[in-house]
């Protein structure tokens, strides 16, 4: 559905190399730091820059010749970019209806009514919360076959964004075939919905794993100086100075886990994932 | 394309208060003044209201959006020459219409020197002015098209200034040359002459927005 590869784009900051590749009936997370590449990613993924080399295709197609009809077929929900302020949600249906073949009119006010969206209101005078569902309705209301979702629950509450995964979730249940990019710096979001994750780390992919194995295989010991030095290391991808002794990151935890009885173990989740990957020392 | 003309009208009528104060006011004039003016100012008005569209495109990261709706780059750019030539017509109608209104009303008859009239003092400016403006603001934005405007008609001026007197004979020659042709030749020039030039600019948006990063 989506692949991406060997695309670079140079900035002054940092310099974008990807390959990443999302099939049919997926739902894929792109994580990483604020300033890792990933929204940036997303803009190649849609055409929206161009990249310096390599290419980026979504349904088949490179990104800068999608036709009208293909991006009928891409739902969109960008974190900082949607419509006009000035319109009102009801302008949005109406843009909406022209916009797309397979528009859902009732499901599109259904969700806003459910969401607590007054169609009235101008998109400025909602709530950081409130835009962000608009956006994420948007893009789920005309039966698109690959969403993509930068920051989807960016701005929500805890309750907002277990509906907005919901709605999500129940996309895919619709239609399995629908793939799903979603990028964002809620681990715990990501964990719930997402079945692989990319790790971007300075415009580079880092890591790339299924969620169940993040969190199945991987994990952080606690090690003092004494059992560190006793360690068998051939499993641990990253090391860290801490206070108590080190603390090491694996990705066969069941392995410590049977050789050394009693060692301290933390669960992998993608936030340590993360905090290790990018700053631990290899 | 439908998808964004509506955008683009709901838009505007999010002044619409605005929108038939300043119709309410054209026809003032028109009635005060009894000539064309009033006609002239509702369709500049017109023109620089859908103009205004790029600005609420342009603010608040809007556009990296709009790319990701079922256009094209090239069709953003044709719907807004449509729109914006669409909207600046509808404005040149109304305030013809008042004009014809006032006309009638002061025991005048609309003739067909006045028609011509009419239609030259109006089409032309409003083609002209859309095709230097929508490359402008799609290449700098609402904000730097702004000072990119004020440096051109600075350079314009300039010329004009350094020409000196050369641009009296100049305009003079001209103007010599054009009333040696008939009607006919001289509207099929200046339509061709309108043409062309829209068609320029049109090409030069196409690339802008085509290269343009969002």
């Amino acid at each position: 559905m989506i692949k991406v590869k060997n695309l670079k784009k140079n900035y002054s900051e940092f310099n974008l190399n990807i390959n990443l590749e999302i099939p049919e009936g997926r739902i894929t997370g792109i994580v990483g730091k604020n300033g890792a590449g990933k929204s940036t990613t997303i803009k190649a993924i849609l055409g929206l820059i161009e990249p310096d080399s390599g290419f980026a295709s979504i349904l088949g197609k490179n990104s800068h010749e999608l036709s009208v009809h293909d991006r009928t077929m891409i739902g969109v929900s960008m974190a900082e970019s949607g419509f006009s302020p000035y319109l009102r949600i009801s302008d949005v249906n109406k843009i909406l209806k022209k916009c797309y073949p397979e528009y859902e009119e009732p499901v599109f006010l259904k969700l806003c009514h459910d969401m607590g969206l007054p169609l009235n209101k101008q998109i400025k005078g909602l709530s950081t919360g409130m835009k962000a569902k608009l956006r994420v309705i948007v893009a789920l209301t005309h039966k698109a076959k690959v969403l993509v979702l930068d920051e989807p629950t960016s701005g929500l509450d805890v309750e907002a964004r277990g509906e907005v995964l919901d709605l999500i979730r129940e996309y895919l249940i619709e239609d399995e075939s629908r793939s799903v990019l979603i990028t964002s710096h809620i681990s715990s979001d990501l964990e719930n919905i997402c079945d692989d994750i990319y790790l971007i780390h300075k415009g580079e992919v880092i890591l790339h794993e299924d969620t169940d194995v993040i969190l199945g295989s991987y994990g952080v010991l606690k090690v003092d100086e004494e059992l560190y030095s006793k360690l068998d290391k051939q499993y641990i991808i990253k090391t860290k100075k801490e206070a108590y002794g080190f603390s090491c990151f694996t990705n066969e935890k069941q392995y410590y886990l049977e050789n050394y009885p009693g060692i301290t173990i933390e669960n992998g989740r993608i936030d340590e994932l993360i905090l290790m990957l990018t700053g631990g020392v290899k | 394309m439908a998808g964004l003309i509506e955008k683009d009208m709901r838009l505007i009528l999010t002044r619409k208060s605005n929108i038939l104060i300043f119709i309410l006011i054209g026809g003032l004039v028109t009635f005060q003044t009894e000539g064309i003016i009033g006609e002239n100012y509702l369709t500049l008005l017109g023109t620089l209201l859908a103009l205004s569209t790029l600005s609420y495109d342009d603010a608040d990261n809007s556009m990296t959006f709009l790319m990701t709706l079922p256009c094209t780059r090239k069709s953003y750019v044709v719907e807004k020459y449509l729109f914006i030539y669409g909207v600046s017509l509808l404005f040149g109608v109304i305030g013809s219409a008042i004009y014809i209104i006032s006309l009638y009303s002061n025991g005048g008859t609309l003739s067909a020197e006045l028609l011509e009239e009419m239609i030259v003092s109006v089409v032309p400016v409003f083609l002209l002015m859309g095709a230097l403006l929508i490359p402008i603001q799609l290449k700098y934005g609402a904000e730097r098209s702004r000072i990119a405007m004020f440096v051109l008609f600075g350079v314009f001026f300039s010329i004009i200034y350094l020409l000196g007197d050369r641009t009296t004979i100049i305009i003079g020659e001209t103007m010599q040359k054009l009333s040696s042709l008939s009607q006919a030749a001289v509207l099929a020039g200046t339509c061709i002459i309108l043409v062309a030039v829209v068609l320029i600019s049109f090409t030069v948006s196409v690339h802008i927005m085509k290269k343009k990063e969002l």
